[in-house]
């Protein structure tokens, strides 16, 4: 691998999280609004009355350096986000933004990656073995429950399920991510602890399995349809290859290509796909932190959030744009 | 089994053999479509004889590469063989089960693909792609050792003007040449008794088409092969067959040693097509004929041929050259009722109303 390939590669992804960093210091201060008028209205409200909150925002944004020359804040800011500081919650004082970033993002990783790779796997082999056989399986009665299920949001299904499987039937909990309330917990060490999160986790799971099946298994079909009318086929068929090794290391490994590309965008896309899921499940993740904060405007909250979303999409492209060369030798590392 | 040692070497003599490699029996490949039925290959016979090299020539959608692929078992939906048999060395191909066919694709009949710039798979070596085709020929457990089998992907490479590190590259590092040789190296990999390649320079200039024929040729010298050769080029036809196939809306028409096609046509279509050529030295590609072919859903009562054909429309330019056959013919015959293909001589078939034979 050519070194100016990665060097430009690389070089792209830390332009890409200047530019994200920088529309996330500026968009908060084009809202107009101040999270601290907010949280002291809050406060007031709660609490009858409070005096000269005016004064008391001044003081703040005197201490915070809000009252600073932008271009001095935007410095500060940017010098914070190299070193990974974002800064504290206004609203969860006296927490950094990366504590409760730390506290809640495992929980949305694990959930969307566990999901995506299932959902991903299942629906492109169900979508290559359907175009592949063309007979009536039992894949191809499963074909249109899924493809409806996959016009519904994830959150919808979401609610559905919940509805019948935890209030209805009651097999599945209602919300959380682990049953509150049992002393030593969370406790990662724990199998009981492991098995009562993956009994919380099954249903958020389940929703966004089931609906974006239909997604990976069409994709992967329209591509077999081409990759099966390619001459190559014709003429591995011609070879006398088994339709095994035919189906998998020339029409599988040919029309995955493509899907891989789709892979790594919906990798990006794990924490925003996964926000209103979470509040419908009262997930413990990151999703759920947001919808929190983006009410009361806890501008740090909603900045380091985005931000790591920016950063997670462009290390998602820089590591395709790494491999994708090693899976498909057509393409080359040239510069650019 | 001939051995090597007792296989004639020139054309001649491989015509006196009376050695059939592939025997074709009525062989019907139809398009089963909403339209109706595609009969794009209807009833259609001829014998080859090993080592033989037959080519195969007609206008475009006459139905070769139908036949060619059915050969093959190659056909796809909505094509489905109708009837007939096909006979490769004594093994009827259209009874066996998939497996032996699979089993038999490449071991006895290979297919060249169309010198189209895609047949080999863009993700894998071309050292994967030759070595394949041999692994799933070979028992299990019986595959020789690493070192052994690049020694043959090289001996093969080197055997179609191939240098042997074309081995590792991939096919979009090739030249349509060189991806055109390697397609030629895995057709022989197993050496089959039997090669089909279907317009296998098509794609590809002048100068690379005359290479590539002529590695071919070379191959089916040293192997001993029959060869099926379907294209437009009567001029490449001429050069390369020892027999030739006319093919006219999904008929044989004609078949015979490719000299006597050349000096003495005897179908109307046929004759038509070699005074159409530009000269006698044949230099000319195939452009074919005026007027439509018909269609193969409904095709023309009788003769396929009698709304183009110039006897039956007593065209004056062909008035003299069949003026004595015409006089005999029952021209009531042609739009009645299908000649079937006879053969007026050994190895000199004819399906037209013109001549008398042995159907
Ligand atoms: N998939 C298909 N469905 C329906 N009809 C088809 C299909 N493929 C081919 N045909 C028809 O079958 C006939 C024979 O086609 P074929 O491709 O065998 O012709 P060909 O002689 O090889 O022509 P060419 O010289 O252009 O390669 C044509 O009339 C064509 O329209
Ligand atoms: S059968 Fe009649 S129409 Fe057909 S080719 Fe012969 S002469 Fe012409
Ligand atoms: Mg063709």
């Amino acid at each position: 691998m050519p070194w100016n390939y990665i060097l430009s590669r690389v070089a792209m992804f830390f332009v890409t999280i200047f530019i994200a960093s920088t529309i996330v210091f500026f968009l908060p201060r084009i809202s107009g609004q101040n999270p601290l008028e907010e949280k002291l209205l809050e406060e007031a409200a709660r609490g009858g009355f409070l005096e000269d909150t005016d004064e008391m925002v001044a003081a703040f944004d005197e201490k915070y350096g809000f009252n600073d020359p932008l271009w001095e804040q935007y410095v500060k800011f940017m010098v914070d986000i190299v070193q990974f500081d974002l800064g504290r919650s206004i609203f969860n004082w006296p927490k950094t933004v990366n504590q409760l970033l730390a506290e809640t993002i495992m929980w949305t990783l694990a959930l969307g990656l566990l999901t995506l790779v299932f959902a991903f796997v299942i629906g492109s082999l169900m979508g290559a073995v359907l175009e592949w056989k063309r007979q009536k399986t039992f894949l191809m009665v499963l074909l249109s429950p899924v493809l409806t299920l996959s016009a519904v949001p994830y959150y919808l299904f979401g609610l559905v399920l919940l509805l019948a499987f935890s209030f209805v039937w009651s097999i599945f909990p209602l919300f959380g991510g682990y049953s509150r309330g049992i002393a030593g917990w969370p406790d990662w060490s724990n199998w009981s602890f492991i098995g009562n999160v993956l009994w919380h986790a099954t249903l958020p799971a389940l929703s966004v399995v089931l609906v974006s099946l239909g997604g990976w298994a069409m994709g992967m079909r329209g591509m077999m349809v081409t990759t099966k009318g390619e001459d190559y086929m014709l003429q591995a068929e011609a070879k006398g290859l088994p339709d095994r090794v035919m189906f998998l290391r020339y029409g599988i490994r040919n029309a995955l290509l493509p899907q891989l590309t789709g892979l790594a965008l919906q990798l990006g896309l794990i924490v925003s796909g996964l926000v209103l899921v979470e509040v419908v499940f009262s997930y413990p993740g990151v999703g759920g932190l947001l919808v929190q904060a983006i009410p009361r405007s806890d501008h740090a909250v909603i900045q380091g959030i985005v931000f790591v979303l920016a950063l997670g999409t462009a290390l998602a492209t820089l590591i395709l744009d790494l491999i994708y060369p090693l899976v498909d030798a057509r393409i080359k590392y040239s510069q650019g | 089994m001939t051995t090597a040692e007792a296989v004639p070497e020139t054309a001649l003599d491989r015509r006196r053999t009376d050695d059939v490699l592939l025997e074709v029996e009525n062989l019907r490949v139809y398009y089963d479509t909403d339209a109706g039925q595609v009969k794009a290959v209807d009833d259609v016979s001829f014998t080859l004889r090993r080592g033989e090299r037959m080519g195969l020539v007609g206008e475009s959608g006459s139905g070769k590469t139908t036949m060619a692929m059915a050969l093959m078992r190659l056909h796809k939906p909505p094509a489905v063989i109708a009837g007939g048999t096909v006979t490769l060395d004594g093994v009827k191909l259209l009874d066996l089960n998939d497996e032996e066919m699979r089993q038999t694709r490449l071991r006895d009949i290979a297919l060249v693909p169309q010198g189209a710039m895609n047949s080999l798979n863009p993700v894998y070596r071309v050292r994967d792609q030759i070595v394949d085709g041999i692994k799933h020929h070979t028992p299990k457990g019986e595959m020789p050792g690493k070192e052994v089998v690049n020694e043959r992907v090289y001996e093969l490479l080197n055997s179609v003007g191939l240098d042997g590190n074309v081995a590792d590259m991939y096919p979009h590092e090739l030249s349509g040449g060189m991806k055109q040789r390697v397609a030629l190296a895995v057709a022989t990999s197993l050496r089959p008794k039997m090669i089909l390649a279907d317009e296998p320079t098509s794609a590809l200039d002048v100068v690379v088409q005359r290479q590539i024929m002529l590695t071919l040729e070379q191959l089916q010298q040293e192997m001993q092969a029959s060869v099926l050769l379907v294209g437009h080029d009567m001029g490449l036809m001429a050069q390369f067959a020892d027999v030739l196939g006319v093919m006219y809306a999904g008929h044989l028409v004609e078949f015979a040693p490719i000299a006597e096609i050349f000096e003495d046509p005897k179908h109307p279509y046929t004759k038509k097509l070699i005074s159409s050529l530009p000269d006698i030295q044949v230099k000319g590609t195939f452009t074919g004929i005026e007027g439509l072919p018909p269609t193969l859903v409904v095709p023309p009562p009788g003769c396929r041929f009698h709304p183009r054909c110039p006897i039956y429309n007593d065209d004056e330019d062909f008035r003299g050259e069949f003026v004595d056959l015409r006089g005999s013919l029952d021209t009531g015959l042609c739009t009645t009722v299908d000649p079937p293909l006879k053969e007026m001589e050994p190895r000199r078939w004819v399906a037209c109303h013109l001549y008398e034979g042995d159907a």
